[in-house]
């Protein structure tokens, strides 16, 4: 088939147990090259565990990670970040104590110590970073604990473009966000898609959700239980049991 | 960040301090001697402990291995100090490691409990294993000193507390510092900016163990002597940290300003409180200023310079 081709991330056959809970059970889930792909579920479906073990946060119990085909499993979690997977996190978690601005750079920076010390940073581009979440001076030059829950979420966005990923990890994009930082957001991941990034997103929002995505998965006590466009898997009797509790 | 100001600031520092023996007593240069020592230790601290917020209770163990194996190299086998202080030195960065490997799983207090005992080890080891090589309970004397005398022997400690320093601010100042401080904030969220925090760990730790190397062999042989009661002593595993938290942590003149400080505080108190509680009066002024000021005296300085500079410049312009 085509599709093993154009994989970009994968999970196989993927467990995690935390003590007696299984938050991911036989967890099989794909995103292709250039596709957005909506996760959904539940509460406690497993999607951050999914998230934490396509990162490297979590170890898988059993089961494979792949990106771009190769067996990224037991990959730290700094080197698929460098390799171009990047996250953000439903609860964000900036550098408190740093400014906008330094917290852009800090994802900008490259892995050697070395280059650390000897480099000085590249100019302009942190500033571009931040102009293309729609941060201007102002918004540079404030701490975390100044921003509203949009702009933190626009920050971690930014983290992540910093980082140059091939595949952007969004968890829970538009928790805790007014209707105009959604579509503000939205508007930013549009761009996002149309220049060609890949990305899943997980999301509650369903409304907010269904024009950006390609297709969505359903997941539900750690495995996806249905899949395909987003109005035929609203339809299918198991997600409106999982997410209602009635068939 | 502009560079001339900070080394104005560096150079007037050490002309300042070249300047005092001229004007103080003999007995002031002697303490003087301890406030260097401190300082590097201070700066040391602040590597690990400041900077990444691996808080190290047990860096009299780092210290301890330089000051030990220069100590036995020079007493037993008459290594000449350009060998063995170097290789006192390499021997805390090999200790340094050992203090990485909890660093991989734990942090936080548990940390601080685990490098504890690592203090407490080196404590017994020292007494029990080999006392003929390490001295025992009573340790080593008569070890070689570098230089004789108050004033060559401020020169020297000085000396290494200016170049230790403006290395550390030097490196410091580039990115390097700002990863670390991002370690302090959140370690997952700077793997997840695609750093390694293992690599950068590792370079504080090997960092703050150069340090402390070098200030233990140094100390070893200015005082000419190394027991384990001295060294292994929680009073002074605690000077060191309220001198780094005192002066203001994750900078670099904060643990110097802060070794001064604390130094002079407490030989002023000498006289009136001989004994022990000398230390409790001086957790209350720490206490006091860290509850003024969480960023120590350094940042108290700072916004006072800032408050005065206006009024200063006001009376220039009208005599």
């Amino acid at each position: 088939m085509g599709r093993a081709v154009n994989t970009l991330l994968e999970l196989r056959e993927v467990t995690k147990r935390f003590g007696g809970l299984v938050a991911l059970d036989g967890l099989s889930v794909h995103v292709d090259s250039g596709e957005f792909l909506g996760l959904i579920g539940p509460n406690g479906a497993g999607k951050t565990t999914a998230f934490g073990v396509l990162t490297g946060e979590q170890r898988p119990d059993s089961g494979r990670g792949y990106f771009h085909g190769d067996d990224v499993t037991r990959m730290p979690t700094h080197r698929r970040v460098a390799r171009g997977i990047a996250r953000t996190y439903q609860i964000p978690r900036p550098f408190g104590e740093m400014t906008v601005l330094d917290n852009v750079r800090v994802a900008m920076m490259p892995d050697s110590v070395r280059r650390l010390i000897a480099e000085r940073p590249p100019e302009g581009v942190d500033r571009e970073l931040l102009r293309s979440v729609g941060f201007g001076e102002r918004e540079a030059a404030m701490y975390p604990d100044q921003l509203s829950m949009g702009e933190l979420r626009k920050l971690e966005l930014a983290r992540t473009l910093a980082t140059e990923p091939e595949v952007l990890l969004l968890d829970e994009v538009f928790a805790g966000l007014t209707r105009g930082e959604i579509a503000q957001l939205s508007a930013l991941l549009v761009a996002e898609r149309r220049s060609g990034m890949t990305a899943i997103i997980v999301s509650h929002d369903l409304r907010s959700l269904a024009p950006l995505v390609d297709r969505v998965v359903v997941m539900s006590f750690g495995a996806v239980i249905a899949e395909g466009a987003f109005e035929e898997v609203l339809d299918n009797p198991l997600v409106r049991e999982a997410y209602l509790g009635q068939a | 960040m502009p560079l001339a100001r900070p080394l104005l600031g560096w150079l007037a520092f050490a002309v300042v301090m070249c300047l005092v023996p001229v004007f103080v007593s003999t007995g002031t240069v002697r303490i003087l001697v301890f406030a260097n020592f401190l300082a590097i230790f201070a700066m040391s601290w602040d590597v690990i402990s400041g900077r990444t917020g691996y808080i190290s209770f047990g860096h009299p163990f780092l210290i301890g291995i330089a000051g030990y194996t220069t100590a036995m190299l020079t007493y037993h086998l008459d290594t000449p100090l350009w060998l063995s202080i170097p290789a006192g030195v390499f021997a805390t960065l090999v200790g340094g490691t050992l203090f990485l490997l909890p660093a991989l799983r734990i942090r936080g207090t548990y940390f601080a409990l685990v490098t504890l005992a690592f203090m407490e080890l080196m404590y017994q080891l020292t007494q029990v294993i080999a006392p003929k090589v390490t001295g025992g309970t009573r340790g080593l004397s008569g070890i070689p000193t570098i230089v004789s005398g108050a004033i060559p022997n401020y020169y020297l400690t000085f000396g290494l507390v200016f170049a230790i320093g403006l290395g550390l601010w030097f490196v410091l100042r580039t990115r390097i510092g700002a990863a670390l401080a991002a370690l302090r904030m959140d370690e997952g969220a700077v793997a997840a900016s695609g750093l390694s925090t293992i690599r950068l760990k590792l370079f504080a730790f090997m960092t703050s163990a150069a340090v402390a190397g070098i200030g233990g062999a140094f100390y070893v042989h200015y005082l000419g002597s190394i027991a384990p009661r001295g060294l292994f002593d929680i009073n002074f595993l605690f000077t060191i940290l309220v001198a780094a938290l005192l002066g203001g942590s994750s900078t670099v003149a904060g643990p110097i300003l802060g070794a001064y400080f604390l130094t002079f505080l407490l030989e002023y108190l000498r006289p009136y409180l001989p004994g022990p509680e000398r230390y409790v009066i001086y957790g209350m002024i720490a206490l006091v200023v860290y509850v003024l000021e969480p960023r120590g005296l350094h940042a108290i300085l700072r916004t006072g310079a800032r408050r005065l500079a206006p009024l200063l410049a006001r009376r220039r312009i009208a005599p």
